[in-house]
């Protein structure tokens, strides 16, 4: 016998009560205290509350809040991404993506238009504040939310079309109806973007959520001895020396092609920020982030490891240069370069500055990223000596010598 | 099979190696001696890959140590190192660390548990199997350490200075068992480092003995007491080869008449 079921694909449960209750106490309070001060004020002095500057924004603030904690609610309570338990449930069913979520759709349903209805006609009857508000808070939310929920889902291509056209909402230029193409771009990569990663599930990589940071050295690659598990699933150090000599390491170094994306992201991203807030030109101090840059990637690759021999040695045995260990300065030396060129250019380049210092920031980064050798090489054929944790902050590691 | 070639060694200006050249053929167990300072744990975290030598290469089953990514660890999967001072993560359990070492090398599971068993009963950690490692003793400590190297059954071997570290006399005896037993099978090739003849003696196929920098003598113990002329067992030919003034120098200090 088929029974009906309470909700299904195009139903969503509603919010939880006590988000409900909550945004009805503290927009009854507000509007309660607001009616109590007026009543306090003798009736000839009583002037329209509604209409200050003051009580229009923290309804404004109010209603704001509840749109976008809505919007949360939605990719929260509904992606599976976000619920381990719901993602572990849906691995074991026959769930495919061709087949609706079972706990209700991530995209947007009548319920949103009923709550963001009720949200629009408080703002216009009774707030008296732009009635778009709620519908644009819920939208940002909502479509930034997918944004980071594709990037957890490793849909790399979308994040990067979304990486350029999120940062372009702040430039001028787009303001009017470039504006409305471009948040329609948006909403067509976000959807493209879910639809794919729901195709990919189940996920792999979910259940690795619980991992915590590990070292900087996990910027580009992971020792698996570090990811080692005990059979309670807790990642845990194998000590020395299996950690300096694991015999598997991920191959995790950045590709070129990833690098040229990251690295005019981060130049686009320059590029918006210095168009929209018309900064002077900075060049001094892209040369300083350059050199800290610099010094980070060294203090990466110097991390754990120490020269074959020290300066001395370099002088007694006349090899002041070890090229398999000085290989590791030539791409931050490169990047600082690469920055000093920067700034020139961009003394010269006149009205055009924010388009030099993106490109400048840009390459800079390029070259960091990129820049041989890869972490993985370097730790596994460099001349280098591994030191025993004894020089490495052993106590955070909570090892101790035998 | 291991195969070091030419390696010379400084952290400064002192030179710790010059030109150790030496060769250990697959399936034999060799022990490096020497006084203290000589050079002995660096020539074994050279060939066990934590350090680069200044000059000279490494090359263990005909691959050369830190050639390209894909070379070193194929040797590092080959190799397992016990240096003399190991650190283990305390606040895990000794089966924990031991089943991630295992798997870390990829020995098959079931195949790992099983030998994990049995070194917890040789080395008579058994009750300490699922107890914190900070709960152990140094004694206790150095034993796990041990496990730890033999549980990666890898074919390449290198122990610092393995019966050293507060180990009791039953550990001592399960340690010579294993390693006598490793170099009888001839599977696994052994790289260790010792001070105590008796126990070399009676387990090197090959002893190698580095003096002041240099490898003085590289050859079994019938080679070394020929090359000696000292017919007697390894202390005395060890004696004879880098302490020849030792013996002379100890009847001077009981025969010297007092003023």
């Amino acid at each position: 016998m088929n029974r009906a079921l309470p909700f299904h694909s195009s139903a969503v449960w509603p919010p939880p009560p006590l988000l409900v209750g909550l945004f009805i106490f503290i927009y009854a309070i507000v509007t309660a205290s607001f009616w109590l001060i007026e009543l306090s004020v003798p009736l000839g002095a009583r002037m329209n509350f509604d209409d200050t500057g003051e009580i229009v924004t923290i309804r404004a603030a109010i209603l704001g809040c509840a749109a976008g904690v809505y919007a949360a609610f939605r990719l929260w309570r509904f992606h599976p991404a976000c619920n381990p338990g719901y993602a572990a449930w849906l691995r074991l069913s026959p769930w495919t993506a061709a087949k609706p979520l079972p706990l209700g759709p991530v995209c947007l349903v009548w319920q949103d238009a009923v709550v963001m209805g009720v949200l629009t006609v408080i703002a216009y009857g009774h707030a008296h504040v732009d009635p778009a508000l709620p519908v644009t808070v819920f939208g940002f939310v909502y479509l930034g939310g997918l944004t980071f929920l594709l990037a957890f889902t490793r849909r790399w291509w979308h994040c990067l079309a979304l990486g350029f056209l999120w940062p372009a909402l702040m430039l001028p230029s787009v303001a009017g109806t470039p504006g409305f193409a471009l948040i329609a771009a948006i909403i067509v990569v976000v959807w493209h973007g879910h639809a794919q990663s729901l195709k990919t599930f189940p996920w792999a990589f979910v259940k690795d959520t619980t991992r915590p940071a590990g070292s900087v050295l996990q910027l580009e690659i992971r020792l698996e001895v570090m990811n080692g598990t005990s059979p309670a699933g807790a990642p845990y150090n194998l000590g020395w020396p299996f950690l300096a000599l694991s015999p598997k390491i991920r191959p995790r170094s950045i590709s070129n092609r990833s690098n040229l994306a990251l690295s005019t992201l981060l130049g686009w991203w320059s590029y918006c920020v210095i168009e929209s807030s018309k900064m002077n030109p900075v060049p001094e101090l892209i040369l300083f982030l350059a050199i800290l840059a610099a010094i980070f990637r060294l203090v990466i690759y110097g991390s754990g490891v120490a020269p074959p021999f020290n300066l001395w040695g370099r002088f007694a045995s006349g090899r002041i240069i070890v090229p398999g260990f000085d290989k590791v300065f030539l791409t931050p030396l490169a990047a600082v370069l690469a920055a000093i060129l920067g700034v020139i250019i961009i003394k010269r380049s006149g009205p055009s500055y924010p388009v030099a210092e993106s490109c400048a920031i840009a390459a800079i980064c390029y070259v960091l990223f990129g820049g041989g050798p890869t972490l993985r090489k370097w730790m596994l054929t460099g001349h280098h000596r591994l030191r025993p944790p004894a020089r490495q902050n052993a106590k955070r590691e909570m090892l101790r010598p035998v | 099979m291991i195969n070091v070639v030419d390696v010379s060694h400084h952290y400064g200006l002192r030179p710790v190696l010059s030109h150790i050249n030496f060769r250990v053929p697959a399936g034999q167990l060799v022990a490096v001696m020497g006084p203290n300072g000589v050079g002995k744990s660096t020539l074994l975290g050279i060939i066990a890959g934590l350090i680069a030598p200044a000059r000279g290469l490494v090359e263990i089953y005909g691959l050369r140590r830190r050639a390209s990514e894909e070379v070193e660890l194929q040797i590092r999967k080959k190799t397992a190192f016990l240096p003399d001072h190991p650190w283990l993560p305390e606040f895990r359990t000794t089966r924990e660390w031991l089943l991630a070492v295992g798997l870390l090398y990829d020995v098959e599971s079931d195949q790992l548990t099983d030998h994990i068993n049995r070194l917890l009963d040789l080395f008579q950690l058994a009750d300490k199997g699922d107890a914190p490692i900070r709960t152990c003793s140094n004694g206790q400590k150095k034993k796990i350490a041990i496990c730890g190297t033999l549980v990666t059954e890898a074919p390449v071997l290198v122990f610092d200075e393995p019966f050293t570290g507060g180990l009791d006399p039953s550990a001592i005896l399960a340690l010579r068992r294993v390693l006598k037993h490793i170099a009888e099978r001839g599977d696994v090739t052994v790289l260790m480092a010792s001070q105590i003849p008796e126990l070399v003696e009676e387990l090197a196929h090959r002893i190698l003995v580095l003096s002041g920098t240099r490898v003085m003598a590289y050859d079994t113990l019938d080679g070394l007491r020929k090359q000696t002329g000292c017919p007697g067992a390894l202390p005395e030919v060890f004696e004879k080869l880098v302490h020849p003034d030792t013996l002379e120098h100890i009847e001077n200090y009981f025969n010297r008449p007092r003023t």
